[in-house]
């Protein structure tokens, strides 16, 4: 991200905060397809993640007040994110049984992204992959290695220290390589020793 | 919030970049696709007021299940003492002749509420309370906090 587009972004909510709400329209344009993959790639489950979305930018818009403009927007977005999704997997774990979960399992019948069959296969090899691992590993990885974060960044959004996310992410990158090797991929070689 | 403690080293920040463009070769980074006019949908349904105004009726929105709930428990008190140290029709007799609907809801609560109110006046009550909130707490815990637990654990590293 430019400085330009840094600075775009702290204009746009400050507008946001004066009363204009076609400023948050570009901020809600801009990072949906962010905060959709990260609620994805957490909670994998497209009808959730989309909720997830909508709940995120609700709670952006009503604590506008407490960004800090020198911080990265996407940052400071995604924190609210991880949060979200770490409740929601949390609330998943105590809730019996449900219609909900039988329908979680079933086929869903929402038209998939027209893309190759390789593609698709390797999309869901790697979520596979990552549902393997423990929550607070995945959103670290997510964080990481999707939305390019750097360390200290995720260790704010994860209210952690810089070594707790240094530990995390060494340990997701095992787990995923392995991952990634025992469901097939057979070019992935474990390098990185857990 | 997260502090920075030096202790991330360039053979980490490699491990790292070399792990990432490995997955991006693989074509395994591309971001999931949102539903189309997700974006469309999210804005419809922001609210219309200042982020301020909004943040407080969320507030406000969120308290008033509480408050209701509060409001419910302290009339059903004092219809309970009302009823356990003067009369337990009194309340009732106000609005009606008991027979009548309201008159006979008041009638009912004010017995549902002594047993209530006996129940807080048992000498015992203090220790029920703390035993019922300390495994209601350890309940709390193992299931939805061992994870943060373990997550405090690590960092300590």
């Amino acid at each position: 991200m430019t400085p330009d587009q840094q600075a775009e972004e702290a204009a746009w909510v400050a507008q946001t905060l004066a009363g204009n709400q076609s400023a948050f329209a570009q901020l809600v344009n801009r990072y949906t397809g962010a905060v959709f993959n990260q609620a994805y790639r957490m909670l994998n489950n497209a009808a959730e993640a989309e909720d997830a979305v909508q709940e995120i930018f609700l709670r952006a818009y009503t604590r506008l007040a407490s960004f800090q403009p020198e911080r990265r927007f996407v940052t400071w977005l995604l924190a609210i994110g991880s949060n979200y999704c770490i409740d929601q997997l949390r609330r998943r774990r105590q809730q019996w049984l449900s219609l909900d979960d039988v329908a979680f399992w079933l086929p869903s019948d929402r038209p998939g992204p027209e893309r190759s069959a390789l593609q698709r296969e390797r999309r869901d090899l790697i979520q596979e992959a990552l549902q393997g691992l423990p929550d607070t590993y995945r959103m670290a990885a997510v964080l990481r290695f999707w939305h390019d974060l750097s360390y200290q960044e995720i260790a704010e959004a994860l209210n952690l220290t810089e070594s707790a996310v240094k530990t995390r992410l060494h340990r997701a990158r095992a787990m995923l390589t392995t991952a990634l090797a025992a469901e097939g991929d057979t070019e992935w070689e474990p390098e990185i020793a857990p | 919030m997260g502090t920075r403690n030096s202790t991330v080293t360039p053979p980490d920040a490699n491990d790292d970049a070399t792990f990432r463009r490995r997955l991006q070769t693989r074509g395994y980074l591309e971001f999931a696709e949102p539903p189309p006019g997700l974006a469309a949908k999210v804005l419809a349904n922001m609210p219309q007021e200042a982020p301020a105004l909004a943040a407080q009726r969320r507030q406000t929105r969120f308290r008033w299940p509480v408050a209701a709930f509060a409001g419910l428990l302290v009339l059903l008190l004092a219809f309970g003492t009302w009823g356990l140290l003067i009369d337990s029709a009194g309340p009732a007799r106000m609005l009606g002749d008991l027979s009548s609907g309201l008159s006979r809801v008041v009638l009912l609560l004010t017995l549902a509420a002594k047993p209530l109110l006996h129940v807080l006046a048992m000498p015992g009550l203090p220790a029920l309370l703390l035993l019922t909130t300390g495994g209601l707490v350890w309940l709390w815990w193992r299931l939805a906090r061992v994870p943060a637990f373990a997550d405090t654990a690590e960092a300590a590293l």
